[in-house]
């Protein structure tokens, strides 16, 4: 039995309080956008959702890095948790968006930098869930979702700046950067407070999870090994 | 630095000569390339006008999928003959057998494209003759085999391999692809090369970084 | 309380957001929960099948 620290205990209080702080600020805090109206408060989470997601990304990189340096099962372990984790959320985060588009743009998809970039990534990472599940040695495996994630975080800045460019020197019909500037808004301070408070809650929710998960990934591979070791030696 | 040299020439070679012996390869990804082109005609009726702007995007689309057929071949036939292995034994630096992969991949992508582009242009009148272009289509085709041949090399050794290739390589590629399309936009629709010129700079930064990390992790890819 | 009136009326947006991600994160932890007895449980089969056999 793998006994649960106490520090995690108290991080998972911690980020659901702040979690339901932040979801309480929204609400009933924040002041009710003019233009937009109350979908303006899907915003703080959709950010916060975007940012561990990418935060994520970050931490899967610098893990193969390591993985690749040091050679232990941690790192791999690590790397494979924060991809998996960072999916869910730039999926929760691109829905977010995708609800935000509709009432501002009239549209539930806009080719826009950001979001645009947001499915490639999505592509990418559900890419190295396969890449995963394709190897069966451990040690090649580990090796082969580092080497992929490092490429995945360079390519993916790039990726970013081609669209970002694209879109500046031929703006589509669909959600135009004119469009968009109707879609944005100015930030009051009640706003900033509420949005800034977010970005935290999430971002404390994300380490809380990712400790889970790498928690989760350990007895995993120690459940592969017991298995390996009974059955070699009962048969 | 003359060995070195020698190496990659010996496994340019050896890929060249192994490719004429039965063309299996060049065939295949040119005959594809050009049922690509066939389907693009009829998917997008491809007239006058709305080749105009398409071209580029239908040529790109088609040099890629062909590049992933021949990626995927060159690294396959490598690891069934087990000549992955003995190159691996032989005592040269790793990067010579990527940078000599890369190039035997390289020449075999760009043979297509020399013949599908007059197809090309001969069915359509797109003005694919210019230096400019060509220039293009060699700075694309490096960045993506670049990337290619890595991925190509670590694919080989998955049990998914078949289809794994051009799941990982695309979304990775895209940079270079999205940047090879418009400048070669520009040039087949004779936009003035200002307006375009920065992708063409886009495009030699982007070949650069991703030969650099791709040559950095050849040799982790090929360990053992 | 003029500018109130102007107010587009997008609640459904809003709620149909917080389901989303409601659903997402719960379902997430859940899913962790669920693969983290499952795997309790085979430890726990492993470690008697070994000490069955010592």
């Amino acid at each position: 039995m793998i006994k649960k620290p106490r520090l995690l205990s108290v991080l998972d209080v911690l980020s659901g309080m702040m979690i339901l702080a932040a979801a309480g600020l929204v609400f009933f805090y924040a002041p009710v956008e003019q233009m937009m109206g109350l979908v303006q408060k899907v915003f703080y989470f959709h950010v916060a959702t975007a940012w561990v997601g990418m935060l994520g990304f970050i931490v899967a990189a610098v893990a193969g890095i390591f993985y690749l340096a040091k050679r232990t099962e941690q790192w791999d372990i690590t790397g494979f948790a924060a991809v998996e984790i960072s999916l869910i959320f730039f999926l929760t985060a691109i829905i977010l968006g995708s609800i935000w588009a509709k009432p501002a743009w009239n549209t539930w998809w806009t080719w826009e930098p950001r979001l645009t970039t947001a499915a490639i990534v999505e592509l990418i990472y559900a890419a190295y869930l396969l890449l995963r599940q394709g190897v069966d040695d451990p040690e090649r495996r580990a090796r082969f979702s580092a080497i992929y994630a490092i490429f995945g975080s360079i390519s993916i800045p790039l990726t970013f700046v081609s669209i970002r460019f694209l879109r500046t020197i031929h703006p589509v019909v669909i959600g135009t950067a004119e469009t968009a500037g109707k879609g944005g808004f100015n930030m009051d301070s009640p706003m900033k407070l509420t949005f800034f408070f977010s970005l935290a809650a999430f971002t404390v929710f994300f380490v809380d999870l990712l400790w889970h998960r790498i928690r989760l990934g350990k007895l995993q591979a120690e459940v592969e090994k017991l298995r390996i070791d009974t059955y070699s030696n009962g048969m | 630095m003359k060995s070195y040299l020698g190496a990659i020439r010996a496994i340019i070679w050896k890929d060249l000569t192994a490719e004429w012996r039965t063309r299996e390869s060049l065939t295949s990804m040119l005959v594809f390339a050009l049922l690509v082109v066939l389907i693009f005609n009829f998917a997008l009726e491809l007239d006058i006008q709305a080749q105009e702007s398409l071209s580029a995007g239908v040529l790109w689309t088609t040099f890629v999928f062909a590049g992933t057929i021949g990626l995927n071949r060159s690294m396959a036939l490598e690891k069934d003959r087990g000549c992955l292995d003995g190159l691996l034994l032989a005592p040269v630096d790793r990067s010579v057998i990527y940078f000599g992969k890369v190039i035997g991949n390289l020449i075999f992508m760009l043979l297509v494209e020399i013949i599908v582009l007059p197809v090309y242009s001969f069915l359509y009148g797109v003005p694919v003759f210019q230096p400019g272009f060509f220039l293009v289509v060699l700075l694309g085709s490096i960045g993506y085999v670049a990337v290619g041949t890595l991925l190509a090399t670590m694919v080989v050794q998955v049990r998914t391999r078949d289809i794994l290739l051009p799941i990982l390589l695309f979304p990775l590629t895209l940079p270079v692809i999205i940047a090879a399309v418009k400048a070669s936009q520009g040039f087949l629709q004779m936009i003035p090369f200002d307006e375009f010129s920065s992708w063409l700079n886009i495009l030699i930064v982007y070949d650069l970084i991703f030969t650099a990390v791709a040559f950095m992790v050849f040799d982790y890819v090929v360990e053992e | 309380m003029l500018s109130r009136l102007f107010v587009p009326d997008t609640i459904n947006y809003m709620i149909a957001g917080y389901v989303v991600v409601v659903v997402m994160t719960f379902g997430y932890i859940g899913s962790l929960i669920l693969r983290w007895r499952r795997l309790q449980g085979e430890y726990q089969r492993f470690e008697t099948l070994r000490k069955d056999q010592d």
